[in-house]
């Protein structure tokens, strides 16, 4: 995939896209203009209502021997007036009341059986019924007033019985509770916010984004100008790869319209609810808010263009988006649940975990490694939906009109590979990650020991890595570069296999320094291994040297390297190998161990080097708890030998493939 | 320079192209001919790398179009009745997006650009959006667009359709330039007025197979008629009889 020629139809679509001028409209200017009214609209009527709750002066029915004392205290405090009297409570109060507060006769109606004033005259309870009706907001007002003045009435008289019996303030307190809730208003506001929001984004994600994905997929089929581009030059994937960045760019200009004007709104009501909720719309809240933006606009958009594709018109399309609009609310939905929250159970679920990231952004759970699990998830689920409109461009059934268009895309390719396509390759790593993140939380509470949890994830690897080549047809010995390395290639890779270590090291050393982190994650993974003994240093040592270098120096880098480029492929499966690792600290270690593993595989044509290389690795980082007094990891000398042997070995092992490696490379970048 | 062997097309019990063979050489212009249906534009589409065959194979320019369609298409310019432009781009910016997409440098796309703007005498709406077009204008777009990156082999499948006389005539004149430059043009068409005027050589195409193959003379005096049309009537009339 060229990225100029990506970039060329990207800034192409959106210049199209930013003509459109109702797609503008929706995603842009109908949400600046229309939400800042409706906000402002629905809080200056939801203002002045409450202003004329907190001042109504309640009419009030007292029926039956309500204490005089009382009623003169609401007329005294509220300005309540007594419209209606009856001297005793009358037999069927409910219905009376109702009859009552239907006709206007009153707002509330005071009710108390016989004695009542006696009993509250003479230190005992007396018991007054309030009937309202909460649907009617007069009456409602009225009794929220009149129970908040009954409330004070009843602790002042008794501190005055309480101080005419010569007891103390204290006597009616034998127990006092403090809770104290640590989810602070802030928080709760986040919490609250944060569901709210999930659903607010999502909405306006789709919306934003549904347009473009139809208008640039089945609308240019609708207008005949796909027929032109698929005549250029260019590959399906670079086709798609250009209009899916330019509806995830327009997602998010949408989302980002909706969300200035509702919070432009929002600030002005929040001043009004400051003292219910501690939520304040700064820089960080909106930093936050753009964090859980990217990842569910990539997702959503990759699955809108990949349904889109599908459709012969822009009418189908819009038959294809909609029920999948209503489908992804319920995921929504569900994430809003209580107990639901984002955990590492829950960070790889689709969807769900885009609406619990919000929640967790804004409620303050969200960490460092949540966050790049959800990421890493979405990513993974969107290369899925992203090569799956790929495949249906390049299927003539269904640009065309074809009977039978499922079979054509999900059909086998009719030619084997020597090593896998990119795309292949893409794929492998999607469903890779989805996979082996759902097989390790399967794993965990079922191996016995660390070394069958490393062992059995390692399975999970070595197993797909092997079926994905035997299932494409491809070459076991091109793909997983199954070759002896030449003289040069083997001294160079003695020398990198003995330093790779060290390199790690250094990165790691420096990732301690600059992430405050990066150790609470190191020191939790040397206590995991600690107790592993001698059998997770070998298992742990030798199983990752081959399952995952089976799966990153075999079957993405090969298949990377189809591209042409070495760099996209030593890079991209680094970049692989590092989010494989599903934490944010150890995706940079991981990632530099993995440029120099790949640039050595792939400049020595062979896996051996990669293999004792990571072996090394692993076996040192593993032994380290148990040899305390070597220190080799804090030792600079040793460090810095170890990063010079690495480097000198990457000089030297430069261009020293096989000429047989050389021709099946060739070979393996033709169909 | 386009080169034909076997092609065949099956939608199930379809037959669309039935092992269709030819050569179109450099400077060379071959018509296409045949009613609706005989699997023209099937046939060019295959060629465009649009359509994949089910058998046989294609060569543009010596490459393989189904192992190579990437570096197929870079050397092949396609144009069809029906082609749209983008709506919403002036005919300059559908030219410079074409240019990038084949390769071009933005100096190249320029000076080719201008030329092109020239010859085909498009200054006057080449700066207006491509909705606003008449459909002479828009298809004068579409030449400059197909030849913009000056490539030896073009495929034109029926571009004169719902053309005016004008507008048509630029692109006949487009293609006598093309052939003069030693490019090979396969072009179908329905006018027979119009292979007459242009065509070296004409294939006429019935139900998915070539039923002949010739200069126009040559397909003339097998038919034993006088003009092109004559001579098409009668081998439809010798196919329906058997």
């Amino acid at each position: 995939m060229r990225g100029a020629v990506v970039l060329t139809i990207f800034i192409k679509e959106l210049r199209d896209t930013l003509r459109d001028r109702r797609a503008l409209f929706a995603a842009v200017v109908m949400p600046i203009l229309v939400h800042p009214l409706i906000f402002l609209l629905m809080g200056n009527v939801m203002a002045s209502h409450e202003a004329a709750r907190k001042t109504l002066k309640p009419e009030l029915a007292v029926w039956g021997p309500v204490p005089a004392k009382i009623v003169a205290a609401l007329e005294r405090e509220l300005g309540a007036r007594v419209v209606a009297r009856r001297a005793e409570r009358p037999r069927d109060v409910e219905a009376e009341a109702r009859l009552a507060i239907d006709t206007g006769g009153a707002h509330l109606i005071l009710a108390a059986g016989a004695g009542a004033d006696a009993r509250f005259a003479g230190d005992e309870s007396a018991t007054i019924d309030l009937y309202y009706d909460e649907l009617k907001s007069a009456s409602d007002a009225a009794h929220d007033r009149v129970a908040d003045a009954l409330k004070k009435l009843r602790a002042s008289e008794l501190q005055a019985r309480l101080a005419r019996h010569g007891l103390p303030a204290e006597f009616d307190k034998p127990l006092e509770l403090t809770p104290h809730n640590l989810t602070d208003k802030k928080r709760r506001a986040g919490d609250i916010g944060g569901g709210i929001l999930a659903f607010v984004l999502l909405f306006v994600i789709i919306v934003s984004g549904m347009l473009p994905a139809i208008d640039l997929t089945a609308g240019e089929k609708e207008r005949g100008t796909l027929q032109t581009l698929l005549c250029a030059p260019v590959r399906p994937l670079e086709i798609v790869a250009g209009k899916y960045l330019t509806v995830v760019a327009f997602s998010i200009i949408g989302a980002s319209a909706n969300l200035a004007a509702m919070s432009f709104a929002l600030g002005r009501q929040l001043a009004v609810a400051r003292d219910l909720l501690e939520f304040s719309l700064s820089a960080g809240t909106y930093l936050k808010v753009f964090g859980a933006m990217v990842p569910m606009a990539l997702t959503i958009s990759a699955l809108l263009l990949a349904l889109s594709v599908f459709a012969r018109s822009f009418r189908e399309a819009q038959s294809y988006l909609t029920p999948v609009f209503l489908l992804l609310l319920l995921p929504t939905a569900a994430a809003m649940m209580p107990g639901m929250s984002l955990d590492r159970s829950t960070a790889f679920l689709p969807i769900v975990n885009l609406a619990l990231l919000v929640r967790a952004l804004l409620n303050g759970h969200a960490t460092a490694e949540l966050y790049a699990l959800v990421l890493t998830a979405n990513l993974a689920y969107a290369t899925m939906a992203i090569l799956l409109a790929a495949r249906i461009f390049e299927t003539e059934q269904v640009l065309l009109g074809g009977e039978r268009p499922w079979r054509d895309v999900f059909g086998r390719a009719d030619r084997a590979r020597v090593t896998p396509s990119p795309r292949s390759a893409l794929l492998f790593c999607a469903v890779l990650f989805v996979a082996t993140y759902y097989g390790m939380l399967w794993a965990a509470p079922h191996a016995r020991g660390v070394a069958a949890l490393v062992a059995l994830v390692q399975l999970c690897l070595l197993v797909p890595a092997i079926a994905w080549v035997a299932l494409a047809r491809s070459s076991f010995r091109a793909t997983f570069s199954l070759r002896l390395p030449t003289a040069r290639g083997a001294l160079g890779g003695v020398l990198i296999a003995s330093g790779t270590w060290a390199v790690g090291t250094v990165v790691a050393l420096a990732e301690l320094r600059l992430f405050p982190g990066a150790r609470a994650y190191s020191e939790s993974l040397e206590g995991l291994f600690a107790g592993g003994g001698f059998a997770l240093i070998a298992v742990g040592a030798v199983l990752p040297a081959i399952a995952e270098e089976a799966c990153f120096r075999g079957v993405v880098l090969s298949g990377f390297a189809n591209t042409g480029s070495r760099a996209l492929a030593v890079g991209g499966s680094a970049l692989a190998f590092g989010l494989f690792h599903f934490n944010p600290y150890h995706i940079v270690v991981a990632g530099t161990l993995g440029l120099v593993l790949a640039f050595a595989t792939l400049e020595s044509g062979s896996i051996l080097i990669a293999f004792f290389a990571h072996l090394i690795n692993n076996a040192l980082q593993l032994a380290r708890p148990h040899f305390p007094s070597l220190e080799w990891t804090g030792n600079g000398w040793a460090i810095g030998a170890g990063c010079a042997a690495a480097l000198i070995g990457l000089w030297v092992i430069r261009g020293s493939r096989r000429s047989d490696a050389i021709k099946e490379s060739a070979r393996a970048s033709r169909p | 320079m386009i080169e034909v062997r076997a092609l065949s097309k099956r939608y199930g019990a379809v037959v669309a192209a039935d092992r269709v063979s030819f050569k179109v050489g450099a400077g060379e212009v071959v018509g296409l001919l045949g009613p609706n249906g005989a699997g023209k534009t099937t046939i060019l589409r295959m060629l465009a790398g649009i359509l994949t065959p089910t058998e046989g194979d294609a060569f543009i320019g010596g490459v393989d179009v189904r192992a190579d369609p990437f570096a197929a298409k870079q050397r092949l310019g396609f144009l069809s009745g029906d082609t749209a432009l983008y709506q919403r781009l002036t005919p300059r910016e559908v030219l410079r997006y074409f240019g990038r997409l084949h390769g071009l440098d933005g100096r190249a796309i320029e000076a080719r650009s201008a030329q092109l703007i020239g010859e085909l005498r498009m200054t006057d709406f080449a700066d207006r959006r491509c909705a606003t077009l008449s459909a002479g204008q828009k298809q004068r777009t579409n030449i400059a667009r197909a030849f913009l990156h000056d490539p030896p082999a073009l495929i034109l499948d029926e571009p004169t359709s719902a053309l005016d006389i004008v507008t048509g005539r630029f692109l006949l004149e487009a293609i006598k330039r093309a052939r003069a430059a030693g490019k090979a043009v396969l072009f179908s068409t329905h006018v027979m007025g119009e292979a007459e005027y242009l065509c070296d050589r004409v294939l006429l195409l019935y139900r998915g197979r070539i039923i002949d193959d010739g200069t126009i003379d040559e397909v003339c005096a097998r038919a034993q008629v006088r003009t092109l049309t004559e001579a098409f009537f009668s081998h439809l009339d010798g196919e329906e009889h058997l």
